[in-house]
């Protein structure tokens, strides 16, 4: 197993106050490897608090967060930054490029912690390529569409050779052609290169193109279809 | 990629907005930087200025009131060379100096304190001026620009000197005349000196320009009746010289005519005289003379008013002592004289007709201080009467005393003393023309010793017998014996000294950053709001590279790095600022604060250690201000800062929150409270800090009321809770608008506050004045006591006045108009008892009597500490001491003297000097003739005006006079012009306050965009936005502007009480109403400005 989040609750603002909210209760989730999951849910469901207990940027009340059986939860910063840099990747609703770079500089981003990150370049081209950004390599972000913005996310988020890709409403600013196009890339790489996605949606007609499909309400999640 | 790489494209792309923290980094480092450059530049002035007085002079031997022979240069300077290697480089120079006046245009124009310096050719190489000095010859001057200035006189122009008459002898020495204590001549003016010319010549150790005439030695010589006489010596030298050399060198070759010692051969009794041209012979000469024979006699000679036996009367004769009579006591065992014995002359045997066995008595005068004589007599019985002839009848037993010894005749007298030319008789008239002064009788050495030794001296004169004693003898003895430093003769490294006093002196680096605390405080807090919007926008950068897996080391990195690259933008600017600001502050030195500096020798000097320093120092303000940034930010979750969340604010119980808010209120609450039971004077840095403490409780305060939560109660909404709610939503912001309008307000209000006048100290004899409406000095010492009635009708003076009056020794000034560390300041001595209830006392030890602490300065400490009183500020911020510290001065003698400081007084006109008592000052310059310091108080009951009486009174002394508050307006001058740049750069603070809050209010329209639009679409109209803006930074501004003034109204508590309080409330209220103004002002023009710069229907459309 992959991933495995097991019995993981996690609640926002302070206990007995009129504000605390809890948004996931007692959840658990196995993630394969080469998987492909689409969670959906309604506005503040809690989505994106699960994505990111998956990809350890929030911690877990109670629960554990295994990765390949070892608790995430437990792991000190350095072990966290490195379990961050090299076996997650993240794509966000916004591209969170960084404008002062080129899309190849932005690609290579997560890189410059990664002291073993050799052959980083070719990498960077060949994803780049494969996703048909080459010709836009040296351009800012602000040069880019949406879309390619979008794809270039992608493509950052994967240049460390992830064991995991999550993506939080990715295709939330784009419009249909290039949101279907976006999930065709994501699914490539993950039938390709064996990286299991994880996708948080609103729209069931991309969720219907993952292995399985979780539905998140009221803090339980539920497996719809598989 | 690396890191430097991403810092560098980041700084890049960011260029614009980096741009503007950079111009925050500049101001940073163009203050702080400015600062440490007006310390360099002062510091290196008075070092300029040091050199421009000195010329290359490095090493001064002075003599005090004593003169030497010019030959003693000369032979210095030749074993000098002789005795070190390269030694053909010093030169050795004399100088006759002298204090006079000068005046031009028939007296209208007048010029006091005048140093004429008498010098030869050898001064050029000083001055370092080719032939400049040395081509002066008689009655020719060379005057320094001031002076022709001051005269309005030019080349060719003639000026009137009045000089100090250069006198061997002691003025106030028994029987020497004071008739003429000035000398004055018309000269001509043949060149003017500028600074390379050393027409600042000066040996006191001060930055402002004295007055000087250059005048040829010779003629200078001539004009006071010397001959070759110097009291300088100027040393320059390139190889190195130490005391011990110079010392050694100047005992080596010194003659006992350079301590005014004279050996005169007199044949007829076969003896060898050594005499004094200062008439009484000091007790450390007859130390060094004690073992050269020990056949040698010791005689003393003095002038008596009347000789009497029963009816009959000889006036005005000099007794000595018996000749003979040491050596005989000596030889026999046996009392030649007794001590009530004395043996007449034949004349004055048949004068008085007495016989062996009769009693006489002699009347004679006893100085005192000031010429005041006291008549003292003794009888003494008859023992003997002895021929005129042989060593009775020796005329050379009369000293040398010019207006006596060499008057033809009686009437023609000038003793010194009053002399009644009634008395004279015709037969006294013929004993004159027959046998001049010589001694009419003798009495016991033992008896002489007792009733005729004085301060001045032991003896008149030692005589030893030719036959055993050669001249060389007495120069060998002279010059192994004696060393000059016990006749107060000194090397002086005046060039050492004087740097050192320059380096060492008023630190303006640390004063200007010190003024500057609140505008640095401020633009530091301007650059860190900069950085914190700058950072803002782009933290969610930092959030990005988090999920990256960058760790939180390496995010800091890259930013501080590129913070780094925006320090350096800034820095570099900055120095140029720097360097801009402190020719802006030289030129305020040099035109509206000149009262602090009181030179025009300001020259800046850009030291690059100075501009790194503060380059470095502003860069670790910007990392400093980056670091606390991103720890801030950077402690919240990642998924939180990638958004640029808020981390909820984490809440605390009610008292928790109020605690450190409260504690400092309490703080402040127990300082003043103290204060007010203490009975005492209330302390200004007590009060100083518990305004401090209540600005600190009030901003802690605001900070938590801004954290309230806000509630409404009502079911309508007013624009004031839009408002409130608005303020406390960005509550840094608001925050650091608050502090930078508080701190100006405060800096602002605690100086303005604090302004003196001394005009409210006039008639207090407990204030600054000590009650003495004139403060007055004598250019040349005016050696009679102006409280004598005698003394007044004599110098015509017209008014009734009270004068306390005081000796003065050499020494520096050390008020806090010389900007140089001091170490001597001028030494007063003064009758304690004309100073009881007046100034009053701030400091003391257990050695001052609370009830006379005046009187205090008689006693006399263990271990021979002489007590001290000066004025406290001095004594703190000009000589860096404190109660119960000891000063060392030399005397005399060349003896240490230590003065113990028992008292402090509170600023006053006395500032400056170190002030003992005449009995301790006498005892240790018994030289010293006459006052030249003067407190006058006018007496009720006459309308002249003292001014133009005693100045016409004792003009040719050079009277000086000031009112005594004027005189202390000119040192509350100084810390008034200290409060002007402190207010200044108040106003600067809030200027840069302004700056920072237009930079929140543009930043906040353009972040409230779209909250600006909605109102628009709610239907509020322009008047409505403009309102809701307007109030919210209106009740910021005024927080803070009412925070800054409660708080310098406490700090400055003390000097209300104190001051006016119409007048200081009429100040401070108009200055708040101008900060409101100009607040609200501003306010208005950034709201309209932004408003319409972009059209509300645009700001709609984001």
């Amino acid at each position: 197993m992959l991933l495995q989040l097991k019995h993981i609750s996690r609640a926002y603002g302070k206990k007995e106050s009129e504000t605390y909210q809890v948004v996931l209760n007692d959840i658990s989730l196995d993630i394969e490897k080469g998987q492909s999951i689409a969670v959906t849910g309604p506005s503040g469901s809690g989505k994106t608090t699960l994505l990111n207990l998956a990809g350890s940027l929030d911690k877990p009340d109670q629960g554990q967060v295994l990765y390949l059986d070892q608790d995430i939860t437990r792991l000190t910063g350095r072990e966290l930054e490195q379990f961050r840099n090299k076996a997650v990747g993240f794509v966000f609703q916004q591209h969170h490029l960084l404008p002062q770079f080129t899309l190849l500089e932005n690609v290579l981003l997560p890189t410059l912690p990664n002291r073993n990150a050799g052959g980083a370049g070719d990498r960077a081209e060949e994803l780049i390529k494969r996703t048909g950004l080459w010709d836009h390599r040296d351009k800012k972000p602000r040069e880019l569409s949406g879309g390619e913005s979008q794809r270039a996310a992608v493509v950052r988020a994967l240049i460390n050779n992830p064991a995991m890709l999550l993506a939080d409403e990715p295709t939330g600013s784009l419009d249909y052609e290039n949101s279907n196009q976006l999930f065709d890339m994501l699914l490539e790489f993950n039938r390709t290169d064996e990286v299991a996605l994880v996708v948080v949606t609103h729209s069931p007609e991309l969720a219907r193109r993952m292995d399985t499909i979780y539905r998140l309400k009221s803090g339980k999640l539920d497996m719809i279809t598989e | 990629m690396t890191g430097i790489r991403f810092a560098i494209k980041s700084f890049l792309h960011y260029l614009r907005y980096n741009l503007k923290v950079a111009i925050g980094v500049a101001i940073s480092t163009a203050i702080l930087t400015g600062g440490l450059i007006v310390g360099d530049s002062v510091r290196f002035s008075l070092e300029q200025s040091t050199r421009y007085r000195l010329g290359e002079t490095r090493i001064a031997i002075t003599s005090g009131d004593r003169f030497f022979t010019t030959k003693l240069a000369e032979s210095l300077q030749e074993e000098l060379a002789n005795s070190r290697q390269n030694g053909q480089d010093i030169t050795c120079t004399p100088l006759l100096q002298l204090n006079g006046v000068a005046s031009a245009d028939g007296g209208r124009l007048r010029v006091n304190r005048v140093q004429v310096n008498g010098v030869n050719r050898q001064f050029d190489l000083i001055a370092d001026t080719g032939s400049f000095f040395g081509t002066l010859s008689g009655d020719e001057v060379i005057i320094s620009g001031n002076m022709a200035e001051r005269l309005e006189v030019g080349v060719g122009d003639f000026i009137v000197l009045r000089i100090q008459k250069a006198s061997v002898m002691p003025l106030n020495a028994p029987f020497v005349s004071a008739t003429h204590t000035t000398v004055s001549a018309r000269v001509r003016v043949k060149a003017i000196a500028g600074l390379t010319e050393l027409g600042r010549f000066s040996l006191k150790i001060s930055q402002t320009a004295p007055f000087n005439v250059f005048v040829n030695l010779d003629y200078l010589n001539q004009a006071m009746d010397l001959e070759d006489k110097a009291n300088h010596i100027l040393i320059s030298h390139e190889v190195p010289l130490d005391q011990d050399q110079v010392t050694a060198s100047l005992r080596k070759v010194w003659h006992p005519e350079d301590a005014g010692l004279m050996i005169r051969n007199i044949p007829d009794l076969k003896e060898t005289e050594l005499y004094s041209e200062r008439v009484f012979i000091e007790p450390a000469i007859i130390d060094a003379f004690q073992k050269v024979s020990a056949n040698q006699q010791y005689v003393l000679t003095y002038f008596v008013n009347s000789i009497t036996a029963g009816e009959n009367q000889t006036p005005y004769s000099f007794i000595s002592t018996l000749p003979g009579e040491q050596s005989a006591d000596k030889k026999t065992g046996e009392k030649t004289l007794s001590e009530d014995g004395i043996v007449v002359n034949e004349w004055l045997a048949s004068d008085l007709g007495v016989i062996p066995g009769d009693t006489i008595r002699l009347d004679y005068f006893v100085p005192g201080p000031l010429r005041r004589l006291e008549e003292h007599s003794i009888p003494l019985k008859v023992e003997g009467i002895v021929p005129m002839e042989g060593r009775y009848g020796d005329m050379n037993l009369m000293p040398d005393l010019p207006g006596l010894s060499d008057a033809g005749h009686c009437r023609d007298w000038e003793a010194g003393i009053p002399i009644d030319l009634e008395k004279i008789r015709d037969k006294d008239e013929d004993y004159w023309n027959r046998y001049k002064g010589t001694p009419k009788a003798f009495i016991s050495i033992i008896t002489a010793e007792k009733i005729w030794q004085n301060r001045f001296g032991d003896y008149t004169a030692i005589r030893f017998p030719s036959s055993m004693v050669e001249n060389e003898l007495l120069v060998k003895a002279f010059q192994d014996h004696l060393d000059p430093g016990d006749l107060g003769i000194r090397a002086e490294f005046v060039r050492k000294s004087g740097m050192e006093a320059a380096r060492n002196g008023v630190d303006f680096s640390q004063l200007f950053i010190a003024l500057s605390f609140f505008i640095l405080i401020s633009s530091i807090i301007l650059t860190a709001l900069l950085f914190h919007l700058n950072l803002t926008n782009r933290i969610s950068q930092a959030g990005t590279m988090a999920t990256w897996g960058y760790s939180k080391r390496l995010i800091k990195r890259i930013f501080l790095l590129e913070g780094g690259f925006i320090a350096i933008l800034g820095g570099i600017p900055g120095i140029l600022l720097a360097i801009l600001y402190t020719r802006f502050v030289f030129n305020m030195l040099e035109r509206v604060w000149s009262d602090i500096v009181r030179t025009s020798v300001l020259e800046i000097s850009i030291q690059s250690l100075t501009l790194i320093s503060g380059f470095l120092i502003c860069i670790l303000i910007s990392w400093i201000t980056i670091y606390i940034v991103l720890r801030r930010n950077l402690r919240k979750e990642i998924v939180q800062i990638q958004r640029n969340l808020k981390t909820p604010y984490r809440s605390q119980s009610g008292l928790l929150r109020l605690l450190p808010g409260s504690l400092a209120a309490l703080i402040s609450i127990v300082l003043v409270f103290t204060q007010a039971i203490s009975g005492g004077e209330w302390s200004t840095p007590v009060f100083l800090m518990a305004g401090g403490m209540l600005f600190l409780s009030m901003m802690l305060f605001t900070g938590q009321l801004l954290r309230l939560p806000q509630q409404s109660q009502s079911s309508s909404l007013r624009v004031h809770q839009i408002v409130r709610r608005n303020i406390s939503r960005n509550r840094q912001r608001s925050l650091t608008i608050i502090l930078l309008f508080a701190l100006g307000t405060f800096s602002v209000i605690l100086t303005g506050s604090n302004r003196r006048d001394p005009g409210r100290e006039m008639i207090d004899k407990k204030g600054g004045t000590g009650g003495f409406q004139y403060f007055a000095e004598a250019t040349i010492p005016i050696l009679h006591d102006l409280n004598d009635p005698v003394v007044r009708v004599e110098s015509g003076l017209e008014g009734n006045y009270s004068f306390v009056q005081f000796r003065k020794n050499d020494g520096d000034d050390a008020s806090c108009l010389n900007l140089n560390r001091i170490s001597r300041p001028v030494l007063l001595g003064v009758d304690p008892a004309s100073m009881e209830g007046r100034f009053s006392f701030v400091a003391s030890t257990p050695d001052l009597e609370p009830a006379h602490p005046w009187g205090s300065l008689e006693k006399e400490l263990d271990g021979g500490l002489i007590p001290a009183i000066a004025d406290q500020t001095m004594i703190q911020w000009g000589l860096g001491k404190k109660m119960g510290d000891t000063l060392f001065y030399q005397n005399e003698r060349g003896d240490t003297l230590r003065i113990k400081l028992i008292g402090g007084i509170a600023p006053s006109v006395l500032q400056g000097n170190m002030i003992i008592a005449d009995k301790h000052f006498l005892n240790n310059f018994p030289s010293s003739s006459g006052a030249s310091l003067y407190l006058v108080e006018v007496l009720p009951g006459d309308s002249i005006d003292p001014g133009i009486d005693l100045t016409r009174a004792y003009r040719d002394n050079g009277w000086y006079m000031t009112q005594s508050a004027a005189r202390l307006a000119e040192f509350e001058s100084v810390q008034n012009t200290y409060l002007s740049i402190f207010t200044f750069l108040g106003v600067l603070a809030l200027l840069l306050g302004t700056v920072g809050l237009g930079i929140v209010l543009v930043r906040n329209i353009i972040e409230r965009r779209n909250e600006i639009g909605l109102y628009q679409a709610l239907g509020y109209g322009a008047r409505h936005i403009f309102r809701i803006f307007f109030l919210e930074y209106f009740w910021l501004i005024s927080i803070g502007i009412l925070t800054g003034f409660f708080a310098a109204l406490l700090a400055s508590l003390p000097g209300f009480i104190s001051l006016d309080f119409m007048q200081v409330f009429k100040s401070v209220g108009l200055i708040l109403l101008i900060l409101f103004a100009n607040s609200i002002c501003w306010i208005s023009i950034f709201i309209l400005a932004n408003l319409r710069k972009r059209s509300l229907a645009e700001l709609g459309q984001e």
